[in-house]
């Protein structure tokens, strides 16, 4: 210790301790943007804006989805389809189970088929327009993406978030 | 690997958001400041296993812990301007008698916590027997009294 301060030996460094004000001070608004941002659903798990929310459909809009664009690791949400016509089976590209763990289907679908261009999900009985509710977990952080198609072939394509 | 890559995140996570939060961030100053540390301490527990509870787990995750405290401990003894960055110094908040408060303003430190400090340590009574108060680097008010 060779700094002194008058009869105080302190190895005290006041440009230092300036930087650090300054720093803590930016930091601070940093930190409050994030929790606004958070606010408002940038970060997943609903916010007050629904900026989290998503929807896309088909043009014949035999297929309607609603989703969120930004999603949690582990954390299970819901996708909600929507079909129209007499579409009862809906298609998912392997993107969508190959990352999340489907937790349940509602209603729960007759049949269950994984093929190479992904998991088929078949129904019977259900009244045009019907609602399908799906609860999936994902289980790897990144970017999601994936297509849903019903009986009419025109796929809908999905993009969401996964956050760590 | 998750395990070792999580410790790490909020190792590093954990370091820079007490030093945002300044010198006085966890010395447990008041009650609410001791109940703050228990939340944090929960929370941070999620982030650092997850779904995982496994003894490799938590083994796994002592000795990254152990070994990134062995890291930090080395870099700041070899570099002494990365050991200022990380823990920073300490401040003189009173200098001989006089209080300097734009330095205290900064630290959100008052005159009643240097007298708080002074009647713990020194049993002393007034601001005029303080000679020095100094903010060490771990938040906590040193007093060195009038002769």
């Amino acid at each position: 210790m060779e700094k002194k301060y008058q009869d105080l030996e302190i190895d005290e460094d006041l440009e230092l301790e300036r930087r650090t004000w300054t720093v803590q001070r930016i930091s601070w608004v940093v930190l409050l943007l994030i929790i606004l941002a958070a606010l408002l659903g940038f970060t997943g798990r609903g916010g007050l804006l629904d900026v989290g929310k998503g929807v896309a459909a088909n043009s014949s809009h035999s297929v309607d989805l609603e989703y969120e664009r930004f999603l949690r690791q582990g954390v299970t949400r819901e996708i909600k389809v929507s079909l129209r016509q007499e579409t009862t089976s809906i298609l998912f590209s392997n993107g969508f189970y190959e990352t999340q763990r489907i937790e349940q289907v509602v209603p729960e679908p007759q049949k269950e088929e994984v093929g190479s261009e992904g998991i088929t999900y078949t129904f019977h009985g259900v009244k045009s327009p019907s609602l399908i509710i799906f609860y999936v977990t994902p289980l790897k952080a990144g970017s999601l993406n994936y297509t849903v198609t019903g009986s009419d072939k025109e796929p809908v394509s999905v993009t969401q978030f996964v956050y760590p | 690997m998750e395990t070792i890559v999580r410790g790490i995140i909020v190792y590093i996570f954990l370091l820079i958001i007490f030093r945002i939060n300044g010198k006085r961030a966890l010395t447990e100053a008041t009650v609410f400041d001791f109940v703050l540390l228990l939340i944090i301490a929960e929370t941070t527990e999620q982030a650092f296993l997850g779904e995982d509870i496994s003894m490799t787990g938590s083994l796994l995750l002592i000795m990254t812990l152990i070994m990134l405290d062995v890291i930090m401990s080395l870099l700041k003894q070899k570099f002494s301007l990365f050991e200022k960055v990380v823990d920073g110094g300490p401040l003189i908040l009173m200098d001989n008698g006089r209080l300097l408060y734009d330095r205290m303003k900064k630290e959100r430190i008052d005159e009643e916590d240097i007298l708080e400090t002074a009647r713990e340590l020194q049993g002393l009574q007034r601001l005029d027997q303080i000679r020095y108060a100094i903010l060490e680097k771990d938040g906590k008010i040193t007093i060195i009294p009038k002769e």
